[in-house]
């Protein structure tokens, strides 16, 4: 599953391995698992709504809520977060020029705090949503799915305070003292300022689960309003913490497209400093923004206001990445191989993903896209349409790295296309579902002929997607077993530098 | 890179990717096995909250046909209140038991003295002792609107009367009433009815939680720091009832919402 540069070493090795690679790979196996267990619960979610009324691939409403709360807990904390983790493993020593991670076995100890925490989240199935919103999780909820739901994230956050310290500590201590930071690889700069967003926003969240544990034992009353809580109060604590956590989701998915779009335009980037700027532009106005979830709560205008302005902030600095990408673009050489495809597709689904935003963000327009399927279509097509693209692009592009082998290019064209004609159906019917009323969450909906076209719609490009993560992972098993020897030195043949393979050799 | 080409590379083998899968495929299983075992048991515990009540059952509805009277404790010294309530409501076709809680013989026994030629012939419990209840009194041939004066043999000064009502109304409370309809917290449902209640300065208002969660009756428009300064219940599960006392509101319009559910919202009129 490796390459070796002197001697395959058994497998146990890698597995208790405390060397970045091989913690990387740990970390990447494990998050496309993870996408692929958690997309299959989504196609069952999308075959499910293929037409009004119980199909009977879900059993019953329950069971429903359990699956799209488990789907949507896995893929952000278990597919998103590691495999961030995993290139950042690979790359980051390699880029600030050390010999490994600042602190291996801690980095290892960061890695295998996952597993377990998969392990409760998946057994379990909660069934309260990944906000897990009291009152209803901490009075009704059954256990002991809840708890296992909140132990287990518990456990994912103090992996990724581990998992950021660490990075923070390579980049700033370890990096090579004839490398100023300002000429280290963008991808560098998106995972400092991704770690240093980890370091702020979770504690606020490891508070609330706290609170929401005492609060289901009856010790605290937090957000109990019988006991004189307030339910909205854990919104403020969880949406502090998750609406930065939105950008630590994408900014290393930006960092790849960094690495991705000039190698492959054959062209410098067009403007470094503004692609740092903008991310730590975004690292700090995404902090001024998490309220806009909230809207419908009952703030004052004043506060909505407020909100609104510091969620407009974020788009000039989202803008300053897709103006800096197309830019670099233009006038190159480009050649289209996957990783490209995906990085260019990943840019157009932003595009769009940033246009329904403006939406949302605009308060009075909010009310009426609120908790409808407006909403899952937007952030669906941020996840899976700008960060997951830009994952499995990178993924692609690292290939040789990893294996020393090639991908085949064919199977690699064909998943990106099935998956942008998927993507596409999926999510930007559904926005159109939303301004049809169709509420977020629902196990059924009403048979009228607009909301079971676009349904239908929907539920197709989730099949085609699903087609295209097929001919993906038997890609990547394949190719890592058969595929063609790669050049190691520039394995896509664009005159471009790739990374040093012989890191790849342990060295303790 | 010179150096490095004369590096033998050692690539990725389908022997080793296979290893890798069956560890992640053993994994997968074993994670499936136990998922699709335990299934429902993961599901299964409510959650060990001490403060969940139990939403309370409502009051039963007088039994099955049977209204109770008190001769209250007492009762046998001439001006005392003597039958409780006094005046009863009886609902049509109730069963009327008298309850002498007094500690001395009292009857009840319909006319208005011993000498109404008619007295005892409606009905007549005979003599109770301390503590005793009547045999249930079926009064035959009546309608609504009948009223039966009916006296204490053994203290003829005790005289109360007792009508008969519609069936429907016997046992809901009297006075305005503020219903809070089951399904009101699912946002867009009916909630308060009636919506707006008219009541008179000095009035009491029942507030009866007919739905299954909690909810409140709070002045004002929206949570805020105004609201609940005039009047507020409280949080009260379903089945419970307030009471809202008007006497110290002046006469206006008032806004009202549920502290639960801010989209609850109603009006209350004082004259």
């Amino acid at each position: 599953m490796v390459l070796e540069v002197k001697k395959p070493r058994p497998m146990w090795e890698i597995l208790f391995s405390t060397h970045h690679t091989d913690i990387g790979l740990l970390y990447i196996v494990l998050s496309i698992v993870a996408f692929m267990i958690g997309g299959a619960l989504a196609i069952a979610i999308r075959s499910e709504l293929f037409l009004p009324g119980n199909q009977g691939i879900i059993p019953d409403p329950n069971t429903f809520h359990r699956i799209f709360t488990t789907h949507g807990t896995n893929m952000l904390f278990l597919w998103l977060l590691p495999f961030a983790s995993g290139i950042g493993n690979y790359l980051i020593p390699i880029m600030v020029r050390y010999k490994d991670m600042a602190w291996p076995k801690l980095n290892a100890t960061a890695f295998w705090m996952i597993p377990p925490a998969m392990a409760m989240v998946w057994l379990g199935m909660a069934d309260f949503t990944w906000y897990a919103t009291p009152p209803y999780s901490i009075l009704r909820a059954p256990g002991p799915a809840a708890e296992m739901w909140i132990f287990g994230l518990k456990i994912l956050g103090i992996s990724s305070i581990l998992g950021s310290i660490n990075f923070i500590v390579t980049i700033l201590k370890m990096k090579h003292p004839d490398l100023p930071l300002m000429k280290t690889s963008l991808f560098v700069w998106a995972i400092l300022v991704t770690s240093i967003m980890i370091l702020v926003a979770i504690p606020t969240f490891a508070a609330a689960l706290i609170m929401l544990y005492t609060d289901r034992l009856g010790i605290s009353g937090f957000f109990n309003p019988a006991m004189g809580g307030d339910p909205i109060a854990y919104q403020h604590l969880f949406w502090f913490t998750f609406h930065p956590e939105v950008y630590i989701f994408a900014i290393p998915a930006i960092g790849m497209v960094y690495e991705i779009i000039p190698r492959f335009s054959r062209k410098p980037i067009f403007s470094y400093q503004s692609g740092v700027a903008a991310f730590i532009l975004l690292a700090i106005v995404g902090f001024a923004s998490w309220a806009h979830h909230m809207y419908s709560t009952g703030m004052s205008f004043t506060e909505k206001t407020v909100f609104m302005i510091g969620t407009l902030a974020a788009v000039p600095a989202s803008a300053m990445h897709v103006f800096n990408w197309t830019a670099t673009m233009w006038g190159g050489r480009i050649r289209f191989r996957t990783p490209m495809s995906f990085a260019v597709g990943g840019l157009i689904l932003f595009f769009y993903a940033g246009a329904g935003g403006i939406v949302n963000t605009a308060m009075p327009l909010d009310f009426l896209t609120h908790d409808s399927y407006w909403v899952v279509g937007h952030f669906h097509l941020f996840v899976m349409g700008l960060i997951t693209f830009a994952f499995l692009g990178f993924i692609h592009y690292l290939f040789p790295f990893i294996t020393g082998r090639m991908y085949n290019e064919k199977a690699g064209m064909v998943t990106f296309w099935l998956l942008f004609v998927g993507v596409s159906m999926i999510f930007l019917t559904q926005h159109v579902l939303g301004l049809y009323g169709q509420p977020r969450r629902t196990f059924d909906y009403i048979a009228v002929e607009p909301l079971i076209i676009m349904n239908q719609i929907s539920t197709v490009g989730a099949w085609i997607t699903a087609a295209g993560a097929a001919v993906f992972i038997t890609n990547m098993i394949s190719s890592a077993g058969r595929g063609k020897p790669a050049d190691m030195r520039d394995p896509f043949q664009i005159g471009e530098q790739y990374y040093d393979y012989t890191r790849r050799e342990p060295h303790h | 890179m010179d150096s490095h080409d004369k590096e033998p590379i050692i690539l990725t083998s389908p022997g080793r990717m296979s290893r890798g899968l069956i560890i992640v495929g053993i994994t997968l299983a074993i994670g499936a096995a136990i998922s699709v075992t335990f299934f429902d048991q993961m599901f299964a515990n409510p959650p060990p909250v001490t403060q969940i009540k139990q939403p309370t059952p409502p009051p039963p509805p007088p039994q099955a046909g049977t209204t109770t009277i008190a001769i209250l404790a007492g009762s046998s010294v001439q001006g005392s209140p003597d039958y409780g309530p006094d005046a009863a409501q009886v609902p049509l076709g109730n069963k009327i038991v008298w309850d002498n809680q007094d500690n001395i013989l009292h009857t009840a026994t319909s006319g208005t003295s011993g000498s109404d030629p008619d007295s005892g012939k409606a009905f007549k419990t005979g003599f109770l002792d301390a503590g005793a209840k009547s045999n249930p009194i079926e009064l035959a041939d009546v309608k609504v609107g009948d009223s039966f004066n009916y006296f204490c043999e053994v203290h003829p000064y005790m005289t109360s009367t007792l009508t008969i009502v519609a069936a429907e109304t016997g046992g809901a409370p009297s006075g305005p009433t503020i219903n809070i309809l089951a399904g009101s917290s699912v946002q867009g449902s009916p909630d308060y009815d009636p919506d707006p209640l008219t009541v008179k300065k000095g009035d009491k208002i029942s507030v009866v939680n007919k739905d299954n969660t909690l909810h409140t009756v709070t002045d004002g428009a929206a949570p805020g720091a105004d609201a609940g300064k005039l009047f507020d219940t409280g949080f009260f599960e379903g089945g419970q009832s307030k009471t809202i006392d008007t006497a110290n509101l002046n006469p206006a319009e008032y806004n009202y919402f549920c502290q639960v559910h801010p989209y609850m919202t109603g009006k209350l009129k004082v004259e």
